[in-house]
């Protein structure tokens, strides 16, 4: 309507007609009635809504962009078309936030991301916000001040709580200690009460022993003067570990249990006057290690000690027993128990010593050169338990009125048959003797030990054939083996002799190669006699088969030709060998000086053709063994001796390699 | 040739001079309390455990022709350990004696016997008098022997019944030992380990005669 013509006032009205309804085919109108005057107020007052009279202005000015704060207000008014209201405007949100989204991403460049998309021209970008940044921090702060809170609450309780904890414990009274250390004595040892008294039992009656001492205490409980004094014995007792904790509780054992004791075993050199060896056996020296510990009480302490006298007493008890009624097992001499000691001789010279000590001091630290028999200090204790359980667990009897004490061998032998063999074969069973066993056992150890030095002794004599001792791991107590090589170095695989050295309590047995056994006596002489005959076999088997390889003929072999040349020199035996071409003959002799090293003495026979100036210097003629002498006239030819010393060679057996190949070549 | 009662060949450790005497005292208790009887045997004896014994008991009697006494033998069958040998108990007179006697005494012969000597007592003019199954536990303190026992009826019962019902209710309870007539201290050994069982159960001497004088 633009232009600028004057404004010219155009009046319009409505026509007088009446709205045409419809036209009818034959061209004949409907009208609609006008309304009448009644009828348009009506209509009008049909129009106007009563409730939102006042709304109208404002929802006027509402627009899509109305903010949080109205809609709370609308909230609050709750008028009947508010839910429609929330939710279409709820729609125009999201729907500008839509065209606001479409618009940027419209004009947003290339390549960037949405998120940081920053159009240059317009200064626009998006991002996303959280929409509740402060309401985090102050949540975990709230969080840690609770936590703080409950934990402080917490700690307040169990503080409150160690601290009559505390006070309890503090307060406890010397009654309830004396009841807690009698709680502690009963888990350990066994304690009745009869009438007033407290009375316990240490002996090992419960484990089968039949020992006469009842070895009972009483328990006392101390008044408060005298519970810090000790007597010499405890003052002992507490010697070693002096802070032991004080007790309201004191034990009462019978005077002859108050001490230290323990059983010692020695043998006994009697032409030196020394021990070989010892070895004491107490109960508390297996404790030490593993029961007691620095912290015990000092009743406990007490009883241990009573219960290790109680202990070795009743094994020296039944040790002398035995040795009263066995004068003699094998021993040297008869068995002679003499107060708190029993010896024997279980060899000539060699003497064993079983004592009991019993000291009221504390004894001294044993003597570490002298190292302990362990074996024979186990066997004894092994030999008491096994006493013990064996009393302990008899077959019991089956109908009840059967007789008690038996076995089950013997029940059914009463009543089915049984060779008598067999009969004896269950009571050898059922003897066990301490004594016995000891003397056996300390019998070996002592053989052990001489053959052990006698091999000793050989290896360090003989340096020319090596000889080895290999001991055998498996031993018992009774019976033990060694396996001797014997070999030439660098000749091994020439020769070697191997025996197997068994060693008894009473005898040695040795089983040769050649599946021959001796028996020994225990005389240490024997065994080195024997030794010494080995070696020089050995050194002549060498020979002899050193000169088979070179192509030597034997001619004559004696383990033990002769007497030697003058009574102190023992001959060991001999060999004569002969060259392949018999131009050559070599007779060696094995003598053993007595007292001194073995010697090799050896005579070399030529032909007058035989060229010998290889061999020059290390043969002359032999005084002794000279042609002239009437007796050596059927020998024939010229006999030198060599000259050992000069030849080439390490040992014997190479020098005799040297000898005997230059004598052919 | 006949050896001589004492002459035990396989019993090397049993002293020279035979056990013929048996020191005993009995004693009844019921069976709630029996358990707590066995608690304190277990404590009290030897320390191994209880020996569970089932034993079939045959009582003969053989007429005396010198005495109102009869002659008691007793036939002895371990059902729970079948294997072993049948036992034969010749049981004296009890002897309650005079009250410095701690306890009550009866002379006692045990054999074992390889069959059931059902018939060789037959044969020698014994009858059976009754017959008793004893199931139990059996302890053992030294030489003391100790039976805690329910007594039954065997399955083919031949005896009286109406005493077993009467003792069907309590457990038997015996504490014997067998030592030589010289021995003094067996007697006071058994009167010492039941003065221990009090008060879970009193065990005194009972007169026999007296019991059967009131029956």
């Amino acid at each position: 309507m633009s232009g600028n013509p004057p404004p010219i006032k155009i009046s319009l009205q409505s026509l007088s007609d009446t709205k045409i309804q419809e036209i009818a085919y034959d061209g004949r109108e409907t009208f609609i009635q006008p309304l009448s005057m009644s009828e348009s107020l009506t209509d009008l007052a049909n129009r106007i809504d009563f409730l939102a009279e006042n709304e109208d202005e404002e929802t006027q000015t509402d627009d899509a962009t109305s903010t949080s704060v109205d809609e709370a207000q609308y909230q609050a008014k709750q008028w009947p078309w508010e839910n429609i209201r929330t939710q279409i405007q709820r729609s125009v949100i999201e729907m500008n936030v839509l065209t606001d989204v479409l618009s940027i991403a419209q004009n947003k460049p290339t390549n960037v991301p949405k998120e940081t998309a920053e159009s240059s021209d317009s200064n626009r970008y998006m991002m996303y916000d959280f929409a509740s940044k402060e309401a985090e921090p102050s949540k975990q702060s709230l969080q840690m001040i609770t936590k703080k809170r409950c934990l402080g609450a917490a700690s307040k309780i169990l503080l409150s709580g160690a601290d009559r904890l505390n006070k309890a414990k503090s307060e406890s009274s010397f009654q309830n200690t004396y009841h807690s250390e009698l709680l502690k004595l009963r888990q350990r040892w066994r304690v009745r009460r009869v009438g007033e008294k407290i009375l316990g039992e240490l002996s090992f009656r419960t484990a089968g022993s039949d020992y006469w001492h009842m070895g009972s205490f009483e328990v006392i409980k101390k008044s408060d003067e005298d519970s810090d004094t000790l007597d010499d014995y405890e003052q002992n007792l507490t010697k070693l570990t002096p802070n032991v904790p004080k007790s309201p509780i004191k034990v009462v054992v019978s005077s002859d249990l108050r001490g230290f004791s323990s059983l010692s075993v020695q043998i006994m050199d009697l032409s030196k006057d020394e021990a070989i060896k010892s070895c004491t056996l107490s109960l508390s020296d297996i404790e030490n290690s593993a029961m007691s510990s620095a912290n015990d009480p000092l009743w406990h302490r007490v009883l241990c000690n009573a219960q290790n006298v109680l202990f070795c007493r009743e094994l020296f008890a039944r040790l002398s027993k035995e040795a009263v009624q066995q004068k003699t097992l094998g021993t040297a001499s008869p068995i002679v128990v003499i107060g708190d000691t029993i010896t024997t001789n279980i060899f000539p010279k060699i003497q064993l010593r079983v004592q009991l000590l019993f000291s009221k001091t504390h004894p001294t630290k044993r003597n570490p050169r002298q190292a302990s028999i362990f074996s024979i200090q186990n066997a004894l204790m092994h030999l008491l338990l096994r006493y013990f359980s064996k009393r302990l667990h008899i077959s019991p009897p089956h109908p009840t009125t059967a007789a008690l004490g038996l076995t089950t061998q013997m029940r059914h032998a009463a009543v089915h048959h049984n060779s008598l063999n067999q009969l004896a074969a269950t009571a050898k069973k059922t003897t066990l003797s301490f004594v016995d066993v000891l003397i056996t056992m300390s019998k070996h150890y002592e053989v052990r030990q001489r053959v052990c030095d006698t091999i000793k002794v050989l290896s360090n004599e003989f340096s020319d054939p090596d000889v080895l001792a290999h001991w055998s791991l498996a031993s018992s107590k009774t019976e033990s083996s060694a396996r001797l090589t014997i070999a030439n170095s660098g000749f091994e695989s020439c020769y070697r002799s191997a025996v197997q050295v068994i060693v008894k309590p009473d005898c040695i047995k040795i089983l040769q190669r050649d599946a021959r056994s001796l028996t020994l006596s225990v005389d240490p002489t024997d065994l080195h006699n024997y030794f010494v005959s080995l070696v020089a076999s050995h050194q002549l088997m060498t020979v002899q088969v050193l000169s088979r390889t070179l192509g030597w003929t034997m001619l004559h072999v004696s383990p033990h030709s002769s007497l030697g040349l003058t009574p102190d020199i023992k001959n060991r035996g001999s060999v004569l060998i002969s060259s392949n071409n018999g131009a050559v003959s070599v007779a060696i002799a094995c003598n053993e000086m007595i007292g001194g090293p073995i010697q090799y003495t050896t005579h070399v026979q030529y032909t007058k053709a035989h060229d010998r100036s290889q061999l020059e210097g290390t043969m002359y003629d032999d005084p002794d063994f000279s042609l002239e002498s009437e007796k050596y006239l059927p020998l024939g030819g010229v006999w030198m001796k060599v000259n050992w010393p000069q030849l080439h060679g390490r040992h014997f057996i190479q020098k005799m390699e040297t000898l005997l190949t230059s004598l052919v070549y | 040739m006949v050896e001589p009662a004492n002459y035990q060949p396989l019993s090397g450790e049993i002293p020279s001079n035979v056990n013929v005497q048996e020191y005993f005292l009995q004693g009844s208790i019921l069976d709630a309390n029996a358990d707590k009887l066995k608690q304190r045997l277990q404590g009290l004896c030897d320390n191994v455990p209880p020996e569970p014994f089932t034993d079939h008991e045959q009582i003969y009697f053989l007429k005396n022709a010198t005495s109102m006494l009869p002659i008691i033998v007793k036939a002895c069958k371990s059902l729970a350990k079948p294997s072993t040998p049948w036992q034969i108990k010749y049981v004296g007179a009890t002897e309650v004696g005079e009250h410095n006697k701690p306890t009550m005494i009866r002379s006692c012969v045990t054999v074992a016997v390889s069959n059931d000597p059902a018939q060789f007592l037959d044969n020698l003019g014994f009858s059976l008098q009754s017959e008793v199954i004893l199931k139990g536990y059996f302890y053992r303190k030294g030489r003391l022997q100790i039976t805690v026992s329910k007594i039954s009826v065997p399955p083919t019962a031949t005896c009286d019944t109406s005493k077993l019902e009467a003792s069907a209710s309590s457990h038997l309870v015996e504490v014997n030992t067998t030592a030589s007539p010289r021995d003094e201290t067996a007697g006071d050994e058994v009167k010492n380990f039941c003065q221990l069982l009090r008060p879970a159960i009193v065990l005194n001497k009972v007169d026999h005669r007296k019991l059967q004088q009131w029956q």
